[in-house]
């Protein structure tokens, strides 16, 4: 079952890599949430009770409802669902996600450990690194956003990864989702209306001389 | 009493934000920083000894909490003047304070801090806090900075959190004290200590400055009122050294010590290296200072990573460089006032607006630019040493030849500033001698070390890095 | 022996199955089931035209297609009994006997000299290149689980017991369906009903082809789609079965194939051109998921 959430998580990733709306991205990323859920479920059942319940709340809640709900309300139904600028063609970064996750299996393999398994670790590195990406090569301040969501989404699933310490690194994690949340709501679709569109060109005003 | 403090912070904030009223919210800053010094004298006296369940003040904490708590004050009361003058509006005061205690809180606790995880957390909350400070001027800019500093920020702090990770993974069921992580060390797998310290360098470059996340830090000095510059130089840079630093402090024990110097080194000089095409280039004062900020955060870490021999050199230099950087940006903050500007074309002749704010400036540049009798020198100079020492010789060259960047950059544009007759600098406004007084006083502890060294902080420093491999 | 009647006689249903599909989807009544073999039929009765400008190739390349998947018949197994010819690695040589096809295939539409032809044949080239890492990571896939590196041997060992072999399976199944859907022309990426050349991409190879020769050609697509049908069926069919309820679920399972193409094709439309390369590469980026799946379970690697 485990194995069946992290290949769709992956699928999911490689689905963002060519995306091309806003909407898909969106749903992509509430889908990677929903996916966390159910590994977190299967994955802490045996953890007590309340520490279950605020982990699963908040990556249900937040991760799958509220952030997406907000997304979709204040930045999709307000601008239009508008193509997303692709810098790089999709082709492109098809084979750079591809490559990233034979990269990251073969880290995973290499760094093997009795601890961690190695599908999560793979699907984590994956992740991040692909969040990364699509920080680096997009223009737009949503993508950005998009692309630090889905690398909290792979520390997230890394903290999975580990078995040992792992109400605290969790918890740990849900306050980074919280924080990010608010970096979200707070700033970005409050103030940053300034802008004209969201295109990180406007943004180019701090610079030497 | 770090406890206590952390009430007095929290209490403190409600208050400025329940009232809203400037002298309030003034007031409960300076009640703070009067907390603030409280518990660094407590903590000083009660060296060594834990204090709750997640912190203990070590030499070098001790040493950091003291240069946050001369810097925070000035910082303080400079923003004081920066907010009458300008009238800013009480819920921006407000807001500004109460930002700005979380912001003093988080990196004192990130100084005290003996587990990764309460580390990690601080760091988190300087960043969120951070962010306020720099939307304080609420125009496009500062809203631009912000945006680029949250967002990169949050970025480095996640990819330090997967550096936290690794670690936790290398050090199997082992609680995240540093203390328990140091004993476990030498049985950690090498593979994964290495990446996470890649990570942990990476994801704490933005808090440090330098590269490669170093971008957001000097956008954020440049667009932040410079009270906020002097704190972002200051203590922050510490506050980002202090993480690199806990973690090295673990990994030393490990065989990975060599290859983490050299790693430490190649960021050093492309730090100096990269801060030296971009001081070049700009003709801002505030980035000016902000990209020698990274030049010293980049010396510092060539220091560290000579070794034994260059510990005690880069925790001085880090200490020396916050009081001169701090004395600049208060100045440059009084410079910028007199002429609505900060930048190299609308300024000019500044030694006849305000002799007393020249002197200050001359002080600060003597100091900045290492020569003596500035502190800076005396550290560059053993820095130079420890390099050669270790027969790394064509760093000392290298790190030599881009030193003279950064003094021609620095000295050439703020000669201009203060000696050149400029036609287009408009005086807008005087400023009172009065105020150059927190920078010289800042300065001349800078000028004074380097002829006279107190003999208990080298001492303290010394005992510091007592706990690193020799 | 038993396999490749079965295929043969699906196949030359498989065409009137799938127009029947899409006619019934649009709710028109459609053609008998056997038109597209009448079709074909009468092709191949009649005599062929060739133009001046085109050389010898161009008067080989379709015998030699349609020899090469005839040949590619004979590698399928039927369940855990193996195909007529079953050797180790005859995977790979199956696989690139259908690249030597295509290969004359597209030298085809080059020697008759037509813009066009020529326009499709460079789309066939980079079709089949990139639906090629796919298909080959996917049996990679099969192998490594298995074990072993020819059909008979992967379809004999292949078994779904747990839950990642299921998963696996899923993602085989989309997979090959898709590339099925590639490597016979069919949408998303071509569509076999467009009338305009500068939309078509295999059709457009065959442009000048008349006759003899553009019958076997067609015939050789209805062959083609029958051993994909095939490929899948082996994963299904059950091992303890009687012959002839094996045989039937052989049959039952390509023809219902021939029904999914149909619908795939009535309730989709075709990507623009430019996305078709994104697409097809997506297809190789999921098989290497699987791969990576693969390795992890089977513990393999080092």
């Amino acid at each position: 079952m485990i194995s069946l959430l992290i290949i769709s998580f992956g699928i999911t990733l490689i689905y963002l890599s060519i995306a091309e709306r806003m909407r898909t991205y969106n749903t992509l990323i509430a889908l990677q949430g929903l996916m966390l859920f159910f590994i977190t479920y299967i994955e802490l059942k045996n953890i007590d009770v309340v520490h279950l319940l605020l982990i699963l709340l908040e990556t249900l809640i937040v991760k799958v409802i509220v952030l997406p709900y907000f997304i979709h309300r204040l930045l999709i139904r307000k601008n239009g669902d508008k193509p997303v600028a692709l810098v790089v063609p999709g082709f492109v970064s098809l084979t750079v996600v591809t490559f990233i996750f034979f990269m990251s299996f073969l880290v995973s393999y290499l760094l093997h450990d009795d601890q961690i398994q190695v599908k999560y670790f793979t699907g984590a590195m994956a992740a991040i690194f692909t969040g990364l990406y699509l920080i680096i090569v997009h223009k737009q301040v949503f993508t950005h956003m998009m692309g630090y969501l889905t690398i909290e989404n792979g520390i997230f699933l890394l903290s999975l990864a580990i078995g040992n310490e792992m109400p605290l690194t969790v918890n740990l994690a849900v306050l980074l989702d919280v924080f990010s949340s608010v970096l979200i709501l707070g700033l970005f679709i409050n103030r940053l209306e300034m802008f004209s569109s969201l295109d990180v060109d406007q943004l180019k005003d701090l610079k030497d001389s | 009493m770090v406890t206590t403090y952390f009430i007095a912070a929290g209490i403190a904030i409600l208050i400025i934000l329940t009232f809203q009223r400037p002298l309030v919210s003034h007031g409960m800053v300076m009640v703070f920083i009067g907390f603030l010094a409280a518990m660094s004298i407590n903590e000083a006296q009660s060296f060594e000894n834990p204090d709750g369940y997640f912190f203990k003040a070590d030499a070098l904490g001790v040493i950091f909490l003291f240069v946050t708590l001369i810097i925070s004050f000035f910082a303080a009361i400079h923003y004081i003047i920066y907010a009458q003058k300008r009238s800013q509006a009480p819920s921006v005061i407000a807001i500004h304070n109460a930002s700005f205690v979380v912001f003093v809180t988080a990196i004192s606790g990130t100084f005290l801090s003996t587990h990764i995880g309460m580390l990690w957390a601080f760091l988190e909350a300087s960043t969120l806090s951070g962010a306020a400070l720099i939307y304080h001027d609420r125009d496009k800019l500062s809203l631009e900075a912000t945006w680029k500093y949250l967002f990169v920020s949050s970025i480095g702090v996640t990819l330090g959190f997967a550096g936290i990770m690794f670690l936790s993974i290398a050090a199997h069921n082992t609680p995240n004290y540093i203390s328990e992580l140091v004993s476990v060390a030498p049985e950690m797998n090498i593979g994964w200590i290495k990446t996470s310290f890649i990570f942990v360098l990476t994801g704490f470059s933005v808090k440090m400055g330098i590269v490669p996340l170093f971008t957001i830090d000097i956008d954020a000095k440049d667009s932040s009122p410079s009270p906020i510059g002097a704190m972002f130089s200051g203590p922050l840079m510490s506050m980002g050294f202090i993480a690199i630093y806990r973690f090295y402090q673990i990994y030393a024990h490990t065989s990975i010590l060599a290859w983490m110097n050299s790693v430490l080194l190649i960021t050093g000089v492309l730090s100096l290296f990269l801060a030296a095409v971009f001081i070049l280039k700009t003709n801002n004062f505030k980035r000016i200072l902000a990209y020698s900020s990274m030049e010293h955060a980049g010396l510092i870490l060539i220091a560290f990573s000579t070794g034994v021999n260059g510990y005690l050199v880069a925790i001085l230099h880090l200490t020396l460089h916050a009081f001169a950087k701090a004395g600049l940006f208060f100045q440059i903050g009084q410079v910028h006032r007199t002429y609505q500007s900060k930048i190299e074309e609308e300024c000019g002749n500044y030694f006849k607006v305000s002799p007393v704010g020249s002197i200050a400036l001359l002080a600060g540049l003597l100091a900045i630019v290492a020569m003596p009798p500035s502190g800076l020198f005396m550290t560059e100079f053993l820095l130079f040493k420890s390099l050669m020492i270790s027969g790394e010789w064509w760093i000392v060259f290298v790190v030599m030849f881009l030193l003279c960047f950064f003094v021609y950059a620095i000295v050439r544009k703020f000669f201009t500033l203060i000696f050149i007759n400029n036609p287009n600098a408009k005086v807008i406004e005087h400023v009172s001698p009065l105020e150059s007084l927190p920078p010289l006083i800042l300065v001349s502890i800078v000028l004074v070390f380097g002829v006279m060294s107190p003999d208990f902080l080298i001492r303290m420093i010394t005992d510091a890095i007592q706990v690193l491999p020799k | 022996m038993i396999p490749f009647i079965l295929i043969l006689l699906t196949s030359l249903l498989f065409p009137g199955i799938v127009v029947k599909t899409k006619a019934l989807a649009s709710g028109r009544k459609g053609p008998g089931l056997w038109q597209p073999m009448h079709d074909i039929f009468r092709l191949l009765r009649k005599g062929n035209v060739y133009s001046h400008t085109t050389s010898i190739i161009f008067q080989i390349a379709p015998v030699i297609y349609f020899s090469t998947i005839f040949f590619g018949l004979f590698f399928i197994p039927f369940g855990t009994s193996g195909g007529l010819i079953s050797f180790q690695g005859d995977l790979i040589v199956f696989i690139y006997l259908f690249g030597l096809g295509k290969f004359f295939l597209i030298l085809n539409g080059l020697d008759a000299g037509s813009g066009f032809e020529g326009m499709g044949a460079n789309r066939e080239a980079l079709y089949s290149m990139l639906a090629e890492p796919a298909f080959i990571i996917l049996f990679g896939t099969f192998s490594l689980m298995a074990g072993y590196d020819s059909f008979y041997g992967i379809y004999s060992h292949w078994h779904v017991t747990t839950g990642s072999s299921l998963v696996l399976s899923v993602l085989a199944a989309y997979v090959l369906v898709q590339i099925a859907m590639i490597e016979n022309s069919r949408l998303p990426v071509d569509d076999p009903k467009t009338h305009l050349e500068l939309t078509m991409i295999h059709e457009v190879i065959l442009l000048d082809n008349s006759g003899f020769d553009l019958g076997l050609t067609q015939l050789a697509n209805a062959f083609k789609f029958g051993i994909y049908g095939a490929l899948i069926a082996n994963f299904i069919l059950p091992e303890h079965q009687t012959i002839v309820i094996r045989a039937l679920i052989f049959v039952l399972v390509i023809l219902v194939f021939a029904i999914v193409v149909g619908l795939l094709e009535s309730f989709r439309a075709r990507f623009k051109i430019e996305k078709n390369p994104q697409f097809i590469l997506t297809l190789s980026s999921i098989a290497t998921i699987a791969f990576l799946v693969a390795l992890i379970i089977t513990n393999k690697l080092l």
